[in-house]
Parts: C-alpha cells; structure tokens; sequence
C-alpha cells in the first residue's frame, strides 16, 4: 500500500503522486484501475471568438450602409467618417478583450486610446479641421495618455502609497494644464502666453508639497488622524 | 393528492415541487445544480444486463420517468414514458450540466465504470434520500437479472409494482401550514478564491475513512459524526480567512447543512423533501478553535432542529410560490428573476456545504454483492469546495468536489484527522 510521506494518507495504488500536496509517490505504480476513467465528456461552449467575428460583421453593416448613403447623397461633408470611428472606438472596447486569450488591461487601455485618437482625426478629416488636430487635439490626447501610463507605471514599480500616488496625480494634473492652456495660445495667438494654468499650479504645489512631507513623516500622519479623526 | 400527480389515461404530469424550482432556472450551460450516487459492486458491471434493469426499473419510478417542459407559468415535468434512458460509460468529470434534450430529455444520467454503478441526478428530481432509493432499486434489480437473490426491504422496491401514489407527493405543500413565516436573517459569507479548472472539469478527491474510528473521534469531541464533520470543514476555511486577514469584511463564515425533512414529517416520498440550516461563525469576533466552532455548530442545530421551526422555514418558502404575483408572471420572467435572485443570492449567505446521507442500509442478502456506496456534490457554481457524506457497513466516504486548480481545504482536512490518529485513504480523478 503506497502512502504519501508528507501527509500520511493512504493513496491509490494507480497513484503516481499524492493528489493532497503533489508529493511524488515513492513505490511500484501497480497495473491497476484508475478510480476514475481518462476520457472526459465535453460541453458545449460558445466559441468566443466566433461571437467576436460575428459581432464585428454586425457592426460594418451600418458603416456600410453608411458608406454608400453618404456617396450617393454628398452635400459636401464626409459624416460617414463620424460612424467609422465611433464603430471603431465601440469595437475596441467591447469586441476586442473578446479576441485576447488573456485580460490584458493595460494593452487595452493603450489602444482604446489610439483608436480614439483616430476618431478625432477622422472628425478632423470631415470638417477640413487638420490645423486643429495636429496642434490642439492630437498633443492633449498624448500628454493625458502619457501622463496616465507614468502613474501607472510610478505606482507598479515604486509601489507607493495613497499619499505619495495622490501628489503625483496633481503633478500630472498641472502638467496637463500647461499643456493645454499652452497648445490653445498658439493655435489662437500663434504664441504661447500661459496664464490660468499657472494659478492651478500655484494652488496645487502648495499641496503636492504638503502631501510630500506628510508622506514621509509617519508621526506626523498619527497625530493629524489622531486630532481630525472624524 | 390530485395536486401532485394530474392525471388523465395516458399521460401524467407533475408541478415541480418548492425545491425543485429554482434549479431550472439556475440552470445554464455552464452548470446544473447535480449530485452523483454510486454503488460499487464485488464484481465487474455487465453493460447489457445494466441496460435492461434500468430500462424496467425507471418505469417503476414515475417521477423519474419524466423530462422538463416548459409551460406558460412554470416549467413542469412531462411523462417520457415513449422513451429509454440509455446506459452511459462513466467519464472524468461527472456531474456535468445537463440540458432539457440530452439524454432523451431525462433528467438523470447512469454510468458504468468497472464495478461501479453511477448515477448522476439533477436535483430538481429529487433529494439524496430519494436518489438512493432509485439507486438501490436498480441495483437490486440487476442483481435480480444476474441471477442472485434479493430481498425487498430496506428501500429496495419491486419493480413489478405499480407505485403508490405517496411516493410522489408534493411534501413540502402538505406539511408546510406554520402561522409564522420566517427565517433567520443570515449574513454575507467569506468565500475563498482560486484559480478556475477549464469548463467542464471537476475536482473529486475522496476520502475513505473506517466508520469505527471516526465515530469515537466525533465522540471524543461530544458531537454526531455530521456536527464534527461540518465544523472540521469550517475549520478549514477558517485557515484561509486566517491568512487573509480574520477581520476583513466579509467575517461570517458559514456551512450549509441539508437535512432530511422526511426525519421530522412522516413522508415516503421519493422527491425532493430537504431545507438547509446555515451555521457560520464570525471571525470578527477573533480567534476560533475547532472546539468553539463545533460548540457553536452544535448550539445553533439544536436550537433549530424542531418540527416548528423547520416547517415555519418551510412555510415562508411555500409562500412565495404561493404569492398570486408571482404565479401570474409569465415562465420567460419568472426564468429571469429567478437566475438574478440565484446568481445574487444563493451563495451569499454560504461558504461552503456539507451533505451527509448518513448510514445507508441494504437487505441482508444483497449486503454481501457491494462493496461500497459513494455520493458526491456537482462543483457549486462558485466553483469552491463542497463535500459529501455517505457510510456503508464499516466505511465512511467523504468526496470534496471543486472547480479551482488549489487543494488547500481538501489537503488540511485530511491531514488534521490523520493527525488526529484516523487513517485517510485518497483517491482522485486528479493527477
């Protein structure tokens, strides 16, 4: 009779390993029947990705539709270009995760981006409005998406608290405004005269440096919870 | 008793009992509320003869002899009298989802492996008390058929008879007349996570035990064989809520405990007759000993174990399939709220659950052609370990069923009876 040494069970004498703990069997594997047999019954899944397919075939039929109404019937603007890009957008969001074999988020994430960036080019597109993309819309999108990885990653790799990701986030939130205000002056002024953004940030650093320090002092952090308790 | 079995000449039909509904309604692709009874034999199984006995056995038995159909209101169980439940070869993973066309629409599954006779039920058809008179009847009959002598006591029914008509009484409708309609209000209970096995597998690891030593061990603690079972296997959640924190939210946790109905109201029917007690422990109250958890499973049976607070349970689930609101709501809406109401709150209150038949008994002369009976949970659908109980002679087989790859619970359950000096042998459909 072969017994598992770790756990002290008896096993079964077709056993190669304790079920328990996976401790390998120390003893001659007799020719015996399994408890159970190898062959397993299936069920009937849904293949996933053939819903995924069959899904995206629903979805080009509007844009289809779309395609020749807006050739047939051209008053001027390209708004068949509206329906391709939220199609898009739609499609990487709920149609894709279906299509990866396992949940990727962050990949995810990155090109639900992307494609909304196109759509907003494919606006752009309609309504001649290039100028405004490449100078407004296409430098903001970056800079949120940048700046939404680097907390991501600061917050993965450094592994830092509520405190330390709260003060980072308002960095990135004041980085933000310069970014726009400064991209709307030149597309307005051709120059860049920053002004509201700086009153963001000089209201906000005051925080960000209050958080800091915070962060670091844990006796401080005590005796502030211990007064303000609520 | 025109409420139970709707009769005209040819064709019978029958409303599901109060049990019995929610599981076609819970009912998915994916999972089936089933369970599993098998009786292993001395002998290898003859297929043909099998075959056969199943074939005359199921007619005795009309509240098996049916498939799910769906009226306007509710679904109902229609005869299938024109068709033969075929014999299968047992798989890897029982207990699989069954659907209303498979099978020739029977709602039961029977398998042979080896020696082993196996019959996986959905459980809308009955309770294991019921199963295992079905089960026993049909070995007997094949035992019959193979040439050998067998008495018809202990459960064991003649197949030749026709069936009376209490066999397949709706219980619950007659003996559910409390005045007061309540249940205890039950918290949310902590369930442990794991990493899913891929669809269709299933976890069995079993564990056969000598009755003797288990008894004095159950005795030594001043608990029944069930009560010490239970609490060892809230024990064993216990050490994962240990690791993940005792006062994290949810701190309640709890184990389902079916009881046979049938021990309190005087009833030979065949379907389901069961209602479930929750005991749980709450960790926000600190740290438990196996002692203090089997204590306080013990006090909360006792304080429920009676004829007037069981069937005041019994009572409130009877009302609500009474209520006029709900019996007027079209099958596709009921379907609907009721796979919601099951998917939010049938594990809510419960970690895990623990089934014990308790000692089966066979007629003397068919004693000496078995060799062991065995009955298992299908996976729960949070797919986290179950267990199953069930004595013959002088074994007693314990089969933790799962959907997740870990065997933390199955490993520390049987680890602390060896500890505690009773031999455990393991046998899997896992590597």
């Amino acid at each position: 009779m072969p017994y598992c040494v770790k756990c002290g069970v008896e096993l079964d004498k077709s056993a190669k390993k304790c079920v328990l703990c996976q401790t390998e069997v120390h003893f001659e594997v007799e020719k015996e029947e399994p408890p159970y047999p190898r062959e397993k019954d299936e069920i009937d899944n849904i293949n996933v990705k053939y819903l995924a397919f069959f899904l995206s075939i629903l979805l080009l039929i509007p844009n289809f539709a779309v395609l020749v109404i807006n050739l047939i019937y051209y008053s001027g603007i390209y708004w068949m270009y509206y329906v391709f890009g939220a199609s898009l957008v739609i499609w990487m969001i709920f149609i894709f995760p279906m299509v990866l074999e396992r949940k990727r988020p962050i990949l995810h994430i990155f090109l639900i981006f992307l494609s909304i960036t196109l759509y907003v080019y494919l606006i752009s597109l309609a309504v001649d409005g290039l100028r405004w993309f490449l100078i407004i819309a296409l430098p903001i999108l970056l800079t949120i998406m940048i700046l939404m990885f680097s907390i991501i990653f600061i917050r993965k790799k450094k592994k830092i608290g509520r405190l330390k990701t709260t003060s980072v986030s308002l960095t990135a939130l004041i980085i933000l405004c310069l970014v726009i205000e400064g991209f709307i002056d030149y597309y307005i002024n051709s120059q860049i005269v920053l002004a509201w953004s700086y009153i963001v940030a000089a209201s906000l650093i005051p925080i960000i440096i209050a958080l800091m320090i915070l962060s670091g002092n844990k006796k401080l952090q005590e005796d502030l919870s211990k007064k303000l308790h609520i | 008793m025109l409420r139970q079995v709707e009769e005209n000449k040819t064709n019978k039909w029958f409303r599901l009992d109060n049990a019995a509904k929610i599981y076609p309604a819970a009912n998915t692709r994916r999972w089936s509320g089933m369970f599993r009874l098998s009786i292993s034999l001395k002998e290898k199984v003859n297929p043909d003869i099998l075959q056969t006995a199943l074939e005359k056995t199921i007619v005795r038995f009309p509240s098996f002899n049916i498939r799910m159909r769906r009226g306007f209101f509710w679904y109902y169980f229609d005869s299938n009298e024109k068709r033969k439940p075929r014999l299968r070869k047992d798989v890897n993973n029982p207990c699989l989802p069954i659907g209303w066309n498979d099978d020739e629409g029977f709602l039961l599954r029977v398998y042979y492996y080896e020696k082993r006779i196996a019959i996986d039920y959905f459980h809308s058809l009955t309770d294991g008390t019921g199963a295992m008179v079905f089960l026993k009847t049909l070995t007997a009959q094949y035992l019959k058929q193979m040439g050998k002598d067998v008495s018809y006591t202990d459960g064991v029914l003649d197949v030749t008879q026709e069936a009376d008509e209490r066999e397949f009484e709706d219980a619950f409708m007659k003996f559910a007349d409390s005045k007061v309609k309540s249940r205890v209000k039950e918290e949310k209970a902590y369930h442990i996570k794991g990493t899913k096995l891929s669809h269709g597998d299933i976890s069995i690891i079993t564990g056969v035990i000598p009755l003797e030593s288990i008894k004095e061990l159950a005795k030594k603690n001043k608990a029944t064989i069930t009560e010490y079972l239970a609490a060892l296997l809230l024990y064993s959640y216990y050490q994962e809520k240990l690791r993940e924190g005792l006062y994290k939210k949810p701190s309640h946790i709890s184990i389902s405990i079916p009881l046979n109905l049938r021990n309190f109201f005087d009833s030979p029917t065949n379907r389901n007759f069961s209602l479930y007690l929750n005991p749980s422990i709450d960790t926000m109250m600190g740290e438990f000993t196996l002692e203090e958890i089997i204590l306080q499973i013990q006090y909360f049976m006792k304080s429920n174990l009676n004829k007037k607070t069981l069937n005041a349970m019994m009572t409130q689930n009877v009302k609500i399939e009474k209520n006029i609101f709900i019996r007027i709501a079209p099958l596709f809406i009921k379907k609907l709220m009721m796979s919601i109401a099951h998917k939010i709150f049938a594990y809510r209150p419960i970690t895990a659950s623990i089934s014990n038949i308790g000692i089966v008994k066979l007629p003397k002369d068919m004693e000496e052609y078995v060799e062991r009976i065995e009955f298992l949970l299908g996976a729960a659908k949070n797919r986290t370990p179950n267990m199953a109980v069930v004595s013959y002679q002088d074994t007693l087989v314990i089969n933790i069923t799962s959907m997740i790859e870990e065997r933390e619970i199955e490993r520390f359950f049987f680890t602390h009876l060896i500890k505690e000096g009773v031999p455990v042998k393991i046998e899997s459909n896992r590597e």
